[in-house]
């Protein structure tokens, strides 16, 4: 077993990935497509926990998180509990996600998601963040699901034409 | 997150992290930067003429309200002095760029490409060309963060500009355009297409900048205080240039001739107009030496020669983009004060 340098590895690949989905997370919108954003990040992130366990993991959820939160100027440490939550589960369920038809892949990312926007709503409603009156922040969750397909195969595109491991 | 939210000890951290993550802000605003880039490079020769001479017949307007506006400020100062009103602030305009939004559907909170490296600071009033924009929440190296007047996290103290009748605007969760007077009760004095005013009863936004027209008043015979709704003047949406403001208290010259000879010092700077002339006036510099270089783009100092001698004098160019003029409140906004470092700096602000 021969280390192999990160650059063999093409570590590149996931950095920019994450890169280019923290780019889409901040890109203006229009007001009544904000509500509608998926968590581009999140689904990265979650791809390449399944996709390669040993390589992406909590750390790099948290950094992630924590890098997210100061490009969105939240409260710090909020994006990175939610995404470390969420690279847990993933991490945990790798092997049974990777044998779930797509649809099914996309039902678990609209659960994680959704729970996650829940928390960070509740987290920002109690400390005087946010004053939204509905629900409708969750739709994030349900456009993450819907995209949840297309990036799973771009991102396994990439992946395997770069040999990414 | 509790730590954030508690204490501020987490902030040095985020300030160094920002620097990090600047980058991802610019490149997210570029194919915005790309597409106007592109939108300037093909614009048809007859657009351009056609716009060139609206901007023209604006730039005229605006010089001939100004000719009034010198008048009025110096009769505004001398009749401040006899009321020996304690100060006057002293306001310089920068200008910044918008260059992100938040991503937060419930925030109204964009980003500018000027941080603490400019000396922005927190609680910085913006303005845009025509009226108050919001505040600066958190400064970042390169760049910050400003919550807008409409954002329901924020409220602005103003007043109306024909009585004088003072009020709170806040901003509201479901429109981006609209501001509702808190508590004013069903008999108060105000009607549709009054202008309301910043009144400075907050002590930090500057008084007499406008803020927002009253678009609709309901009353509502069951409840103790009419709904006032405004609509703000600034284009809270569409502006990308922005103007910071920076105040400085200071304290009125106390000579006799205060008058006139404060409203000729400018005159004479005038002609050089070079940031590097710099006649020994004992004036206190406002109190922001990071602002200076930003006087360099040559646009400016192109532009500004051509407007400045018709306009008459004084460092009073800032109020056309926010004209504050209006306010009967005396103690006003731009002083007049022979600081000629401001000169070109105004005229940034102008562009």
């Amino acid at each position: 077993m021969v280390e192999q340098s990160a650059r063999a590895r093409n570590v590149w690949v996931i950095v920019l990935s994450l890169v280019f989905a923290g780019v889409l997370a901040i890109v203006p919108l229009p007001l009544w497509l904000e509500l509608w954003r998926p968590d581009w990040v999140a689904l990265v992130l979650v791809y390449w926990v399944i996709a390669l366990p040993h390589r992406v993991g909590l750390f790099t959820a948290w950094i992630v998180g924590f890098l997210l939160d100061v490009l969105e100027g939240n409260l710090l440490g909020l994006n990175s509990m939610v995404l470390t939550a969420m690279a847990y589960l993933a991490l945990t369920l790798y092997q049974r996600l990777r044998m779930f038809t797509p649809l099914q892949q996309s039902m678990i990312m609209l659960m994680m998601v959704g729970t996650g926007q829940l928390f960070i709503f509740w987290v920002q409603a109690a400390t005087g963040r946010n004053t939204a009156d509905n629900l409708m922040f969750v739709m994030s969750a349900v456009t993450s699901a819907l995209l949840w397909p297309l990036v799973f195969v771009s991102l396994r595109f990439w992946r395997r034409s770069f040999r990414v491991n | 997150m509790f730590a954030d939210s508690r204490f501020d000890y987490l902030g040095k951290v985020r300030y160094y992290t920002a620097v990090a993550v600047t980058p991802l802000h610019l490149m997210a605003d570029l194919p915005a930067r790309i597409a106007s880039a592109f939108d300037a490079f093909f614009e048809d020769r007859n657009a351009l003429e056609l716009r060139n001479a609206s901007l023209e017949e604006e730039l005229l307007m605006l010089q001939f309200k100004l000719q009034k506006l010198e008048h009025l400020e110096a009769e505004n100062r001398r009749l401040s002095e006899l009321l020996k009103a304690s100060t006057i602030v002293d306001e310089v305009a920068v200008r910044a760029q918008l260059v992100g939004e938040s991503s937060d559907p419930f925030s109204k909170r964009v980003l500018i490409n000027k941080g603490s490296n400019d000396g922005v600071f927190i609680g910085q009033p913006v303005v845009d060309a025509y009226g108050l924009m919001g505040q600066v929440i958190e400064v970042e190296p390169l760049v910050s963060w400003v919550l807008l007047i409409t954002d329901p996290l924020h409220a602005t103290p103003v007043q109306v500009n024909r009585n004088g009748l003072r009020a709170i605007a806040a901003g509201t969760p479901d429109s981006l355009h609209q501001l509702t007077l808190e508590n004013v009760s069903a008999s108060a004095d105000i009607q549709v297409g009054d202008v309301l005013v910043t009144s400075g009863l907050d002590q930090h936004l500057p008084t007499g900048y406008p803020v927002g027209v009253v678009s609709s008043i309901e009353n509502d015979p069951g409840r103790p205080f009419a709904t006032v709704r405004v609509k703000p003047t600034a284009e809270i949406d569409r502006s990308r240039n922005l103007l910071l403001l920076f105040t400085a208290p200071q304290a009125i010259t106390q000579s006799t001739d205060a008058g006139d000879t404060i409203l000729q010092q400018p005159v004479l700077q005038q002609s050089a107009l070079a940031p590097a002339s710099e006649p020994a006036v004992d004036v206190a510099q406002p109190l922001v030496p990071s602002v200076v270089p930003l006087v360099e783009p040559p646009v400016d100092v192109a532009a500004a020669p051509s407007v400045q001698p018709a306009a008459g004098e004084t460092a009073s160019n800032a109020e056309v983009a926010a004209p504050a003029a209006a306010t009967p409140v005396p103690v006003e906004a731009g002083a007049v004060t022979g600081d000629d470092s401001q000169v070109p700096r105004f005229g940034e602000g102008r562009e």
